[in-house]
């Protein structure tokens, strides 16, 4: 097990390698200049010379990669352009707003999904699981932004009941982690109960029912157990993108998150923060994604045995 | 089967209701809808409340409450609260309320004390300020001259888009005593007591920054302003409280809550549920909604920023004036002004000096939405088999509405237009390359002075800068300009204001669109609030009723 999560994370260096090349080329040929964000309108050619020459930016495509790849083997991910702070700082101060926000709504679309996912693959064809899949569909489809901004309509002006932006404390956080977690919830919910379906309908089941076990403990112990590997990769996914690709909700709901942060720096052409901005969310998608497949093995005993 | 139906109709039901609960509110206008939005603002009568509305006072039997804490919202975070930073309007606003500066602008723009009590012309270069006696630091030190002296020294050797002492001699500032400071033009210069009410020259104390460095002093700074400075939440709020030892009439609240919320149709719903009391730069689509709205108040004041359409005079294909000049003819600006700016949230623009300012004259023969005479105009410049431009604007929905109504406009007289949506980073390079044919722009009028801004807009030497967007070369106009600034007599200025104006007409290098007002959103609980042109708000009389 030690082996293989060791090899795991051995194999993360190469993924994180293309993802800090794919990224600074991509911003590399984006058109657009720092420079001309950074000193508004009122700045001299000598003005806008001399800067581009401190932020070095005017090396080579190669010379500023292998700058930038031999700082971040060292741990150092840049300085922030507008703000002049590392931009390791910038993440430390935004981040745990992200995964505040993604823990909320990823905890909200499991209790929501499994319940919904279980109880429709149980009680298949009844109203429950017809409007439970519709509803499930309509999560889905609906576009995050949107829903967002319904929220807000109706349960900060109309209501009353919860503030309209800002992250000030739980009261904040409750409307922007039902809009991510809307659609989460759906595919939690849909992956749970063909999960459940199909193993439902296993042998092992009609022998536990002939053994005249209530249909909660066999529910709970035979079928969920293992129904949920596939669940626990829609999970762990959704977690993935939660945490980085929140971006429209937060900044919606102005919660100072890493999206958020990324976007305003894409606009600003701030390279150092959205480079490190990136790195991060594939670094904690990667590591997800190994958490996932670790839980795997504790879920089903034959997967462990393969881990060797 | 049963069942089946049973469920969808549950379903319908729950979606319908739904959308009932959404009621009126929940059918606020999206982006795409803002052009019937603008419709209806053109419908709606002169009657409704709101035209330039001016500072509101609590009125009889209104209680003043103990509320004591302030929320404004705004758009963008600033990188820094340095004055040394570059010159972003909502930056400098808040650090008019942490700094001071010299002079400042009195309602009517023309320079008025502030830390100088008073000030003399030595000579055509040389200007000396006395200092105030009783004016200290947020940390308690006294402001001395030798601080005036480091604050104007510094911006010198900044590279942060502070170009506020460029006309300034940084080898001729002096600081006879404590409390007398003396600054030299490089030149005779006209704009010296406009410059120096910029907050881009606001005091900061030498002790603090020398200690803590410029990008530390940006994130905490120390000024001698009617707020000190408490804490900076990236990305959330910037929050700043009374300075009880002002020299000045301190704050009635003890704290201000800058609010950093990008998304402009969250900024408005936060003001109507009250998240927020004041919201800076409504959407002009909001801003009907908000003047109905009994919770909310609209408050409206003519700002110094043009709305126009730049042709680049480089482009070969509008060097010939007459090109410009059918296609100024070839549009109705009133249409534009009305669909896309609101008829109440702007005014008609008819010359490029804003009406605020002192110089600007409406005596211009305007170029009338003519379409055969923008016909005969292309024919006699050789166009009149069509033409082909391509139009460069910021992608977002005022815009779109814009490029679309130009398209249709253009299309009469045979000019193609190519729409080319950018957004903002990437079109700021172009601009500043001069790549584009065509663009639209906004201006405004930073020190208030008429001069200046056509100086920056015009000039040939300020071709391919961030203002110049027509990248004009005549030297007829050069030679104009260059008399304004240097003349220091503000009647005789304005004179050649006018002047500048008339031959910058006639070059045609703009298409005027609007002049647009400053559109703020408040609870209808605040009072005391002033509206000022220059956007620089002081919340010092701010306050709330029960």
């Amino acid at each position: 097990m030690l082996k293989y999560t060791i090899r795991r994370l051995l194999l993360m260096i190469p993924v994180m390698l293309g993802v800090i090349i794919i990224v600074f080329t991509l911003l590399y040929i984006t058109p657009g200049d720092p420079v001309d964000t950074l000193l508004g309108d009122d700045a001299t050619p000598e003005m806008a010379e001399q800067l581009r020459e401190e932020l070095g930016l005017n090396g080579t495509y190669l010379e500023r990669l292998g700058k930038y790849l031999v700082n971040v083997a060292h741990g150092n991910l840049g300085i922030c352009y507008a703000t002049k702070q590392p931009v390791m700082d910038r993440i430390l101060q935004t981040f745990p707003n992200s995964l505040k926000l993604a823990g909320c709504s990823v905890l909200l679309a499991m209790i929501i999904g499994l319940t919904f996912g279980i109880v429709s693959a149980v009680k298949q064809y009844s109203v429950f699981d017809n409007i439970a899949m519709a509803l499930a569909m309509v999560g889905n489809a609906m576009p995050n932004f949107w829903q967002g901004l319904l929220l807000m309509l109706l349960f900060a002006l109309r209501w009353k009941l919860l503030p309209a932006s800002g992250f000030d404390g739980w009261k904040y956080m409750i409307l922007p982690a039902v809009t991510i977690g809307t659609s989460s919830a759906a595919a939690i919910a849909r992956m749970t109960r063909s999960s459940m379906l199909e193993v439902i309908r296993q042998d092992y089941i009609v022998t536990a029912e002939a053994k005249g076990q209530t249909e909660l403990k066999i529910i709970i112990h035979h079928a969920l157990k293992n129904a949920l590997i596939p669940v626990i990769t829609t999970v762990g996914i959704q977690f993935g993108h939660l945490l980085g690709g929140a971006v429209l909700t937060e900044s919606i709901f102005a919660v100072p998150g890493v999206g958020k942060m990324m976007v305003d720096a894409i606009k600003a052409r701030n390279y150092p923060v959205v480079q490190g901005g990136v790195l991060m969310v594939a670094l904690t998608f990667s590591l997800v994604n190994l958490a996932v497949d670790i839980l795997y093995a504790y879920v089903d005993p034959r997967i462990r045995s393969q881990y060797r | 089967m049963k069942k089946r139906l049973l469920s969808l109709t549950l379903v319908l039901c729950m979606g319908l209701s739904l959308t009932a609960c959404g009621g009126k509110r929940a059918q606020e206008p999206s982006a795409s809808e803002a052009q019937s939005v603008q419709e209806a603002t053109e419908q709606t009568s002169e009657a409704a409340a709101g035209v330039n509305k001016g500072p509101v006072e609590a009125s009889e039997g209104e209680q003043k409450s103990d509320r004591d804490t302030l929320v404004v919202a705004f758009d963008r975070e600033p990188a820094t609260l340095d004055p040394l930073g570059n010159n972003v309007v909502v930056k400098r606003m808040i650090e008019g309320n942490l700094f001071d500066t010299l002079l400042e602008f009195d309602t009517d723009l023309n320079p008025s004390p502030c830390l100088a009590e008073s000030w003399e012309q030595v000579d055509e270069c040389t200007w000396k300020f006395h200092l105030r006696k009783d004016v200290k630091f947020h940390n308690g030190d006294p402001l001395t001259s030798a601080d005036v002296l480091f604050s104007f020294k510094r911006v010198h050797d900044g590279t942060q888009g502070n170009n506020a002492a460029s006309q300034f001699d940084p080898e001729g500032y002096e600081t006879p005593d404590d409390y007398t400071f003396i600054l030299r033009t490089l030149e005779p210069w006209a704009f010296t007591e406009a410059q120096v009410c910029s907050e881009a020259l606001s005091i900061v104390p030498e002790k603090v920054v020398t200690e803590m460095g410029d990008d530390a002093f940006g994130r905490a700074p120390v000024g001698t302003g009617a707020y000190k400075f408490v804490s900076w939440t990236a990305g959330d709020n910037i929050t700043v409280e009374r300075n009880d030892n002002y020299w000045r009439e301190p704050s009635v609240l003890k704290t201000i809550k800058f609010r950093i919320i990008t998304e402009s149709a969250s900024r408005t719903i936060d003001l109507e549920s009250g998240g927020v009391d004041i919201t800076l730069g409504l959407p002009n689509a909001d801003a009907d909604r908000i003047d109905e709205n009994p919770d909310t108040q609209l408050i409206i004041s003519t700002g110094a920023t043009d709305r126009y359409i730049a042709f680049n005079c480089q482009k070969e294909v509008f060097k010939d004036k007459r090109v410009r000049q059918a296609l100024n003819y070839a549009t109705d600006k009133e249409a534009i002004r009305v669909v896309c700016y609101g008829e109440k949230t702007s005014d008609v623009m008819d010359s490029v000096v804003p009406n605020t300012l002192p110089g600007h004259t409406s005596d211009l023969t305007p170029y009338e939405y003519n379409v055969e005479k923008a016909k005969e105009l292309l024919a006699e410049a050789g166009c009149g088999d069509g033409l082909e431009v391509e139009f460069m604007y910021l992608a977002n929905s005022t815009n779109n509405m814009l490029a679309e109504l130009l398209q249709q406009m253009w299309g009469e007289i045979g000019v193609t237009l190519v729409l080319k949506p950018t957004e903002s980073g990437a079109l700021t390079s172009s601009l500043n390359k001069g790549e584009q044919e065509l663009c639209c722009a906004g201006t405004n009028f930073e020190i208030f002075e008429a001069g200046a801004g056509l100086y920056n807009m015009f000039h040939t030497d300020r071709m391919y800068s961030g203002s110049a967007r027509a990248n004009l070369s005549s030297p007829d106009v050069d030679k104009v300009l260059d008399a304004i600034v240097v003349t220091v007599d503000a009647e005789k200025r304005a004179e050649l204001v006018v002047e500048a104006q008339k031959l910058i007409h006639e070059e045609s290098p703009f298409i005027y669109l609007a002049f647009t007002k400053n559109i703020i959103g408040a609870s209808s609980k605040v009072r005391g609030f002033v509206p000022v042109p220059t956007a620089m708000y002081d919340f010092r009389s701010v306050y709330f009723v029960e």
